[in-house]
């Protein structure tokens, strides 16, 4: 062990004992492997006793959430284009109603996060052997109550943000922050009970509690309905705020 | 009937007074122009007259209709070009204008409409391949798309070739023809003087005359300048001395120029003159008062200083 440590010379002009602190460091880190401070438990939910718990039944839905989240950033990115453009003055111009406007924006977004999703679950089934769980209408409403949500939180965002430069800091910090403590990275109830209710802000917390019910623990539809509920409500609450405080005028 | 009334039209922004209470009316079936240099208000007041901006005060009605609340109503009967209209680079001609006629109850066809424009060639082409005219000429076919009784046009010729400027001319002729009451800004003393039947001079944010532009400038008793040159000899004095000539000016190489508020008189003694004297007279023009020299004569400065 450590060869080269122990072959170099100990340099001398500084007088310090090199070798003397090599080996200790060593016998630190043994001892640490001794004992160690993290115990790691692996916990079987659902699944029966031979079948193996698939890592890919938490990370397909949890980056699929997370690559819906990126579509809050396309909303956003998309109509602030168009304001600095100028080509959302010319719409502005026409005779075109502000639900119509934004919800145009919005629905071609929702479409193309839905197919993303849908792409994800694909991929995972096929080629992940990700176990999809025993309601696909299940999964199917809940990809779209959860697309919808993240394209309405996209409107709230651009009527907040004033421009393209501000877009990325403010939603990869939305992205990012609410991926991390929503489950996206790890599944929810391997975190501590406070943290779970803290999560609850996030949409993702609803999303992908929704699909671990779903695929992990072997839920049906009628143990999701109340994520579904939630996600719609997140996204009408989202949409109606930003309707209200988007600037559709100049002052 | 009156189109658009306009009654102590204020907005700021911030310390600067964009629109200083201004009011007028534009009539129906007339081409009513705003003229004024860069930063006069014009652009903050045709735009809260479209219902873009909100005023700090005043009103505006429009076809008999609020911008603010009738808006959606407005829109539908209101033809606008905005002063730099983007339009979606990635989008075929054809397509733009089929996009901008489905927003309209009433939309024209749109092929007579590439006709008009001249541009039915290039139906099939990107708009980012378009060069600033055909831009200019597609955003013109927006503001027509729904065959509005108003039309708005917010500089319409700014920044355009000769060619095309005169293109624009021709079709907001037409557009009068047809009965359309157009509104228009400029800082163009020719466009203003070509096209409106009625100007409004505006600078920092005040109307400060408002007629036609016959009246204007027969209002102002500009004087006309003759320019011409001549074969033999003729002096400054005795053509100073002409009855309806202020002032006349020499090059020393037979070129003259002179100052008269009666052109008509000044040319024929002028031409009396010179028969008397036995000079040929050439290359003579009378330059009459133009709008810049109202312009010039209300604000002490050039339009476009």
């Amino acid at each position: 062990m450590w060869p080269s440590a122990k072959s170099s010379e100990p340099t001398g002009s500084h007088g310090l004992d090199y070798e003397g602190i090599a080996g200790r460091v060593v016998e630190a880190v043994l001892a640490r492997q001794e004992s160690p401070r993290v115990r790691t438990d692996v916990t079987t939910v659902g699944g029966s006793e031979e079948q193996e718990y698939n890592v890919f039944d938490q990370a397909v839905p949890g980056y699929a959430v997370m690559f819906a989240m990126f579509t809050v950033l396309s909303a956003a990115g998309g109509i602030l284009e168009e304001k600095e453009r100028g080509t959302f003055k010319r719409l502005l111009v026409a005779p075109i109603p502000r639900w119509s406007l934004l919800g145009g924006k919005l629905l071609a977004q929702y479409l193309m996060g839905v197919v993303q999703v849908t792409m994800m679950f694909v991929f995972g089934a096929l080629v992940c052997r990700v176990d999809l769980g025993h309601s696909l209408l299940g999964l199917l409403l809940i990809t779209l109550a959860t697309c919808w949500a993240t394209t309405s939180l996209g409107i709230l965002l651009v009527a907040v943000i004033k421009s393209r430069k501000q877009i990325h800091p403010i939603t990869t910090l939305v992205i990012l922050g609410s991926s991390a403590i929503g489950g996206s990275w790890f599944p929810l109830f391997l975190m501590p009970k406070a943290m779970q209710q803290v999560a609850r802000i996030t949409l993702v917390a609803w999303a992908m509690e929704g699909y671990n019910r779903l695929m992990i623990l072997g839920g049906g539809l009628a143990d999701v309905w109340v994520n579904i509920g939630v996600l719609v409500l997140y996204g009408a609450i989202c949409f109606a705020v930003g309707l209200k405080l988007f600037k559709f005028k100049e002052a | 009937m009156s189109v658009i009334t306009v009654e102590d039209l204020h907005k700021h922004y911030g310390a600067v007074k964009a629109v200083d209470g201004v009011s007028f009316e534009v009539q129906e079936g007339e081409v009513f122009g705003f003229l004024g240099p860069n930063g006069a208000g014009k652009t903050t007041t045709i735009e809260t007259i479209e219902g873009y901006r909100v005023p700090d005060s005043g009103r505006v009605t429009v076809l008999g209709l609020d911008p603010r609340k009738d808006g959606y109503e407005m829109k539908e009967r209101i033809g606008i070009m905005l002063q730099e209209t983007a339009l979606y680079p990635d989008l075929r001609v054809s397509e733009v204008l089929r996009l901008f006629a489905s927003y309209y109850h009433r939309a024209v066809d749109t092929d007579g409409l590439l006709e008009m424009i001249g541009l039915q060639e290039k139906r099939k082409a990107f708009v980012r391949e378009l060069s600033g005219g055909q831009r200019q000429r597609v955003a013109i076919a927006l503001a027509l798309i729904n065959d509005p009784e108003l039309i708005f046009l917010d500089e319409p010729t700014a920044g355009l070739d000769p060619q095309s400027r005169r293109a624009t001319w021709n079709w907001i002729g037409r557009a009068r023809e047809e009965g359309k009451t157009v509104f228009l800004t400029t800082h163009y003393i020719e466009e203003a003087e070509e096209l409106c039947d009625r100007v409004a001079i505006i600078d920092h944010g005040v109307i400060i005359a408002l007629d036609t532009p016959q009246r204007l400038m027969a209002g102002m008793e500009i004087e006309s300048r003759i320019d011409f040159s001549i074969e033999g000899v003729l002096d400054v004095a005795s053509l100073e001395s002409m009855p309806g000539v202020t002032k006349a000016l020499g090059s020393g190489r037979g070129a003259f120029k002179i100052y008269t508020p009666d052109a008509q008189l000044a040319l024929k003694s002028l031409i009396a003159l010179a028969e008397k004297e036995g000079c040929q007279l050439k290359g003579l023009t009378v330059e009459g008062a133009t709008l810049e020299d109202v312009f010039i004569r209300l604000t002490g400065r050039r339009i476009r200083a």
